[in-house]
């Protein structure tokens, strides 16, 4: 009777404690891998491929992702602001819901699908054949080897990702909006000038930087730790995309409210200051 | 004398799974020490635990009487140049050629103008039997005993002392078996070199060891019972009336068939 009522306590306790095991597992090896990376900079023949395939490779997917977020954001929203007769200032909606939120958050979560899943692959295979060994073993650290590359591959191409993501993701709104729904060219576009403020764009790049970075570490740390063969290295790949897109809506979550509260001291101080 | 490598009442677990438990050895100077034993008694385990590619759960690593858990890292990382280590699969370096994965660990430690690095690469091909040709193909057109020899020049030629050989004629056919051997023992004499070999075959034991130590499954310890079945030069372990090491050299399976059945 006891154990039988114990037994949802002990899962859930053995739930956090294996959850935040492995948080700060992840968080050990984030530091270690930002530590290589303002320390030696990776060799250009290991950094630039790593660059190509998380930055040139990911281009096509990026856009498609961008155009589409643009254009659901459109349909979905038109209705709303027909009924409330404010349908010209779809453009403010779409675009701040893109720079701010929706468009760094979904092209980060399709970027860990591609990017971290594939990453996560590659480590957790030459984990399971020995390769990470055999770098140790010949004298180079593999952290510094194979995650600092793509560390600095996240970190500096993702942000520019996004962004991409969401240029593209504005033209998309703009195409169905005007094009398909009848709002106007010029009402598109003035009301997202005058919601948009700069503000909005720092706190989006903000987020997309932190994205990048926990992405990269995530997928690696997945693949540097697998367990063995072909189903360890499936797990692992399978578990940068589920951690990643947990640590991304952690991070946008913990950021959103930290750059709300810091827009509302700026707000103070300025109407003070006024 | 002090040996090379020093393991101290070693243990490893993975997990709840305990590999090796209070194992106590040591690598001397000149000698080609064979580690054999049946699958899952730990014998790959206990040579990265020499080459500190892993760490011990309990006991201690000695590299020339130094514990290698108190060495700081960069010394640990030189001192790791010592030791080559042949992996059981190779572990090639699938997105390098050959040439590069063979040029690795001199360019990765630096110290090696470009002409020196070819030079030394193409004697090592050499060495091992390759032309010069295969330094342009992929670690995926190569077969395995290719395999095998282009991770042996990869260890040799950052000028290891000591040499660690994981089943280096494992999935290999009798000829090619053969070649592997001739290249241990070739190595070990034209360098001096102190070697241990991970093995199963005890015709490669018999060529190349000088020196054996069997070793025995932890799952079939009793209480109080060593690891280490055997330790003594190689040509005893083939005298032996022990039945189990007796049954193990002439691959004889009846007792564990009888095993299995009960």
């Amino acid at each position: 009777m006891v154990s039988t009522l114990s037994w949802p306590i002990r899962a859930v306790g053995a739930a956090i404690i294996d959850g935040s095991t492995a948080a700060g597992d992840i968080t050990l090896f984030a530091r270690q891998v930002i530590g290589s990376a303002f320390g030696r900079w990776p060799r250009s023949h290991v950094l630039w491929p790593c660059c190509y395939e998380i930055g040139y490779r990911s281009m096509p997917v990026i856009m498609v992702t961008g155009v589409f977020i643009g254009m659901v954001l459109a349909v979905q929203s038109f209705d709303q602001l027909r009924a409330m007769r404010l349908e010209n200032r779809i453009g403010s909606v779409i675009n701040i819901s893109l720079v701010k939120e929706l468009g760094p958050v979904l092209a980060a979560t399709m970027l860990a699908g591609r990017v971290g899943s594939s990453m996560a692959a590659e480590i957790g295979t030459m984990r399971v054949t020995e390769q990470i060994d055999a770098l140790k073993a010949l004298g180079a650290d593999p952290v510094r080897y194979l995650v600092t590359p793509r560390f600095l591959g996240c970190f500096l191409l993702i942000p520019i990702l996004t962004v991409i993501a969401d240029a593209l993701g504005m033209l998309g709104g703009w195409f169905l909006s005007t094009q398909v729904l009848g709002v106007s060219s010029y009402a598109y576009w003035m009301y997202s000038d005058s919601y948009v403020t700069a503000y909005d764009i720092a706190s989006g790049l903000i987020k997309r930087v932190f994205f990048g970075g926990a992405l990269a570490s995530v997928a690696c740390h997945r693949g540097f730790y697998c367990g063995g063969g072909a189903e360890g290295v499936g797990k692992a790949a399978t578990e940068a995309f589920v951690y990643s897109f947990i640590v991304i809506m952690g991070i946008d979550f913990v950021l959103g409210v930290l750059l709300m509260n810091v827009q509302g001291l700026f707000s103070t101080v300025q109407a003070t200051l006024v | 004398m002090e040996p090379l490598i020093h393991l101290r009442r070693v243990s490893r677990s993975f997990g709840s799974l305990e590999v090796l438990r209070e194992i106590s050895l040591g690598l001397f100077r000149g000698e080609t020490l064979a580690l054999v034993g049946e699958s899952g008694c730990g014998k790959s385990v206990t040579t990265k635990l020499m080459a500190a590619l892993t760490e011990p759960s309990r006991g201690e690593v000695l590299w020339s009487g130094q514990p290698v858990a108190e060495m700081p890292r960069e010394t640990m990382r030189l001192a790791r140049l010592r030791l080559g280590y042949l992996f059981q699969g190779a572990a090639l370096f699938d997105s390098l050629s050959v040439f590069e994965n063979v040029a690795f660990g001199l360019v990765e430690n630096g110290g090696h103008i470009k002409s020196e690095i070819e030079d030394v690469v193409h004697d090592h091909l050499r060495h091992v039997g390759l032309p010069a040709a295969a330094a342009l193909k992929r670690p995926s057109e190569l077969s395995g005993g290719m395999r095998k020899r282009v991770g042996l020049a990869r260890a040799l030629a950052v000028s290891p002392e000591i040499m660690i050989y994981d089943e280096p004629t494992t999935g290999l056919d009798p000829i090619m078996s053969d070649v592997i051997n001739e290249l241990i023992i070739k190595t070990a004499n034209d360098r001096q070199m102190t070697s241990v070999v991970v093995t199963h075959d005890m015709n490669t034991v018999r060529r190349v060891a000088t020196r054996v130590i069997m070793l025995s499954p932890v799952s079939r310890l009793g209480p109080g019972e060593s690891q280490v079945l055997f330790a003594g030069p190689t040509q005893e372990i083939f005298e032996v009336d022990d039945p189990v090491i007796r049954d193990f050299v002439t691959g004889n399976a009846e007792r564990r068939l009888e095993e299995l059945a009960a």
